[in-house]
C-alpha cells in the first residue's frame, strides 16, 4: 500500500530547514558513505545521522527504517563474508574459512552504508513536504516541464488508486452475479491484484496474473481517457507557450536562506575536513 | 506509422505530451506498489511495475517508457519505505523502458495491435538491462552475494512483467482503439 512519508510542516527546525540546503546536505553524506575510509570513522557518521533524526522526528523514528531493512542486513551478514575468504581467518570450520578479518569488515561496512542510506531518506523525505521538493529540484535545474510531470503524477497516483478500487470492486461484483447460487453460497477467496476467483480457488501465478487483466485493462482505458481533459487544462494554463512563465508559490530566498545554505556548506566542511585529517 | 493529420498534431502538442507521461507515471507507481500477486511459497509478493511499463513501451514508445518507467518506478519506491531505492529504480526501469521500446519500435506496425516477435525481443533485452542494473546497485548497496539473491525473484518479475504486458497490450488496443495514435 502506498503511504505518505512526506512529513508535512513539523514543529522542529530541521522541518523548517531549506529544502535545497537539505538536498546538499543529503549528497554530501551519501557520498561519504561510499567512500573508502575506515568503517569505524563510516560508523561516527552513521551514529550523527541517527542522532540528528532521533533529535528531529523523534526516537521511534530511528527504529522505525532498520526495522524494515532487517532481513536485508541479515541477508549481508550471512552472504557477504563467503565473497572475502581473504585475510586472516576469525571463524573456520576444518579448514574452511567461514569468516576473515577483511569479510567482517566488509560486512560492517556494507550494513553501515546501507542503514546510512535508508536512515537520511527517510530523514530527509520525513521533514520534507511533497511541493518544497519539487521546487527545490526546480531550483537545482530540473526543466519546468519535467516538474509538471512530477507533479501531477503525484496528485494523480491518489485518483487511480480509487479507480483501481472502484474497478476492482465492479469486477468481483460482476463475477458474483454471473455464478450459480451454490457457489455464491461458498464465495471464493480473493487476490489482491483483484483476479477474483470464480470456481474454487485460483492456482498458480500466471492464472492470478490472466486474472488480472481485464481489471488492469479498464484502470489503463479510464486512465488514458483522461489524457485529453488534463492537456486542455494545462493548455488553457499555458503550457507550451514560450512567454514568460509566473509562479504560484517559491522558496524563501534572502536572510533565511543565506543562514540555512551557510549551515549546510559548514557541515559539509566539516564532513570533508574530517575525510581529509584523519586520511 | 499512419495517422490521421489531427491525431498526429494532438501528440505533438506539449500539453498533451506532459498530461500524457505524468498519466502513465501515476498508473507505473501505482502497479508497482499497489498492485500485487501473492507467491504461496514465500509468501511474497510480485509487483506488477514492469507490467506497467513493457505495456507502454509497446503502445506508447521508447520516451513515454523512459520517463514512465524511471520516474514512476522511482515515485513508488519514495511514497514506499524503500526509498533508498529510488535513484537505482529511476535509472534501471527507466533505461529497461527506453530499450524496450527502442526495440518494440522497430517494426512500426501501423496499427500497434499486433502481437510481433520484436514485443519478445524487447521484453528480452529490458529483462537483461533491468536484471544488470539491479545487480549493479545492489552490489554497491548491500553488496555482491545479497544483489546476487534478488536476481532469480527480478527475473520472475520481468516473466510476470511480460506474461501480463502481451495480453494488457492487445487487451487495451481492442477495449480501446485510439490509444494506438498516442505513440510518440
Amino acid at each position: 500500500m502506498i503511504t505518505q512519508v512526506y512529513g508535512k510542516k513539523g514543529p522542529s527546525a530541521f522541518h523548517r530547514y531549506d529544502p535545497r540546503a537539505k538536498i546538499v546536505l543529503l549528497l554530501a553524506f551519501l557520498s561519504l558513505f561510499f567512500l573508502p575510509i575506515p568503517v569505524g570513522r563510516l560508523g561516527a557518521y552513521l551514529a550523527v545521522v541517527l542522532l540528528v533524526t532521533g533529535v528531529f522526528l523523534g526516537i521511534l523514528n530511528i527504529l522505525r527504517p532498520i526495522r524494515l531493512i532487517l532481513p536485508i542486513l541479515i541477508l549481508v551478514v550471512l552472504l557477504t563474508p563467503p565473497f572475502h575468504r581473504y585475510g586472516p581467518v576469525l571463524v573456520s570450520i576444518r579448514g574452511f574459512s567461514l569468516l576473515s578479518v577483511p569479510g567482517l569488515m566488509e560486512t560492517l561496512r556494507l550494513i553501515v552504508r546501507f542503514t546510512g542510506i535508508t536512515v537520511l531518506f527517510y530523514l530527509f523525505l520525513g521533514t520534507t513536504d511533497q511541493e518544497n521538493l519539487i521546487l527545490a529540484f526546480r531550483w537545482f535545474g530540473l526543466p519546468f516541464t519535467f516538474s509538471l510531470i512530477l507533479g501531477i503524477a503525484l496528485e494523480y497516483i491518489p485518483t487511480i488508486l480509487i479507480l483501481y478500487s472502484q474497478v476492482q470492486d465492479a469486477h468481483r461484483l460482476r463475477r458474483a452475479d454471473a455464478e450459480p447460487v451454490s457457489e455464491q453460497a461458498h464465495p471464493a477467496g480473493r487476490t489482491p491484484a483483484g483476479g477474483g476467483r470464480s470456481r474454487g480457488e485460483a492456482k498458480g501465478l500466471f492464472r492470478r496474473l490472466a486474472g488480472a487483466i481485464p481489471v488492469l485493462t479498464s484502470v489503463i482505458v479510464l486512465s488514458v481517457r483522461r489524457i485529453p481533459t488534463l492537456a486542455m487544462a494545462l493548455e488553457t494554463r499555458g503550457v507550451g507557450r514560450k512567454n514568460r512563465r509566473g509562479s504560484y508559490r517559491s522558496l524563501k530566498s534572502g536572510r533565511s536562506l543565506l543562514i540555512d545554505g551557510m549551515i549546510a556548506l559548514a557541515v559539509v566542511a566539516a564532513l570533508s575536513g574530517s575525510v581529509v585529517l584523519f586520511h | 506509422m499512419k495517422t490521421e493529420k489531427g491525431s498526429s498534431r494532438i501528440v505533438e502538442s506539449p500539453a498533451f505530451r506532459v498530461a500524457l507521461l505524468a498519466i502513465l507515471t501515476a498508473v507505473t507507481a501505482v502497479f508497482t506498489s499497489v498492485v500485487k500477486i501473492p507467491i504461496a511459497p514465500t509468501k511474497g509478493y510480485l509487483n506488477l511495475g514492469d507490467v506497467a511499463i513493457y505495456f507502454t513501451a509497446f503502445t506508447f514508445g521508447p520516451v513515454s517508457a523512459l520517463i514512465a518507467g524511471g520516474v514512476g518506478t522511482a515515485l513508488a519506491d519514495v511514497l514506499s519505505p524503500y526509498a533508498q531505492w529510488a535513484p537505482i529504480s529511476l535509472l534501471v526501469h527507466g533505461l529497461q523502458g527506453l530499450v524496450a521500446g527502442l526495440i518494440a519500435a522497430v517494426p512500426l506496425r501501423s496499427k500497434g495491435r499486433g502481437f510481433n516477435l520484436f514485443w519478445l525481443a524487447a521484453a528480452a533485452a529490458g529483462t537483461a538491462v533491468m536484471c544488470a542494473g539491479y545487480l549493479a546497485g545492489g552490489t554497491l548497496m548491500v553488496g555482491f552475494g545479497p544483489a546476487l539473491v534478488e536476481l532469480p525473484g527480478n527475473l520472475l518479475q520481468n516473466l510476470v512483467g511480460v506474461s501480463g504486458a502481451i495480453p494488457l497490450t492487445i487487451a487495451v488496443h481492442r477495449a480501446y482503439p485510439p490509444v494506438a495514435k498516442l505513440r510518440w
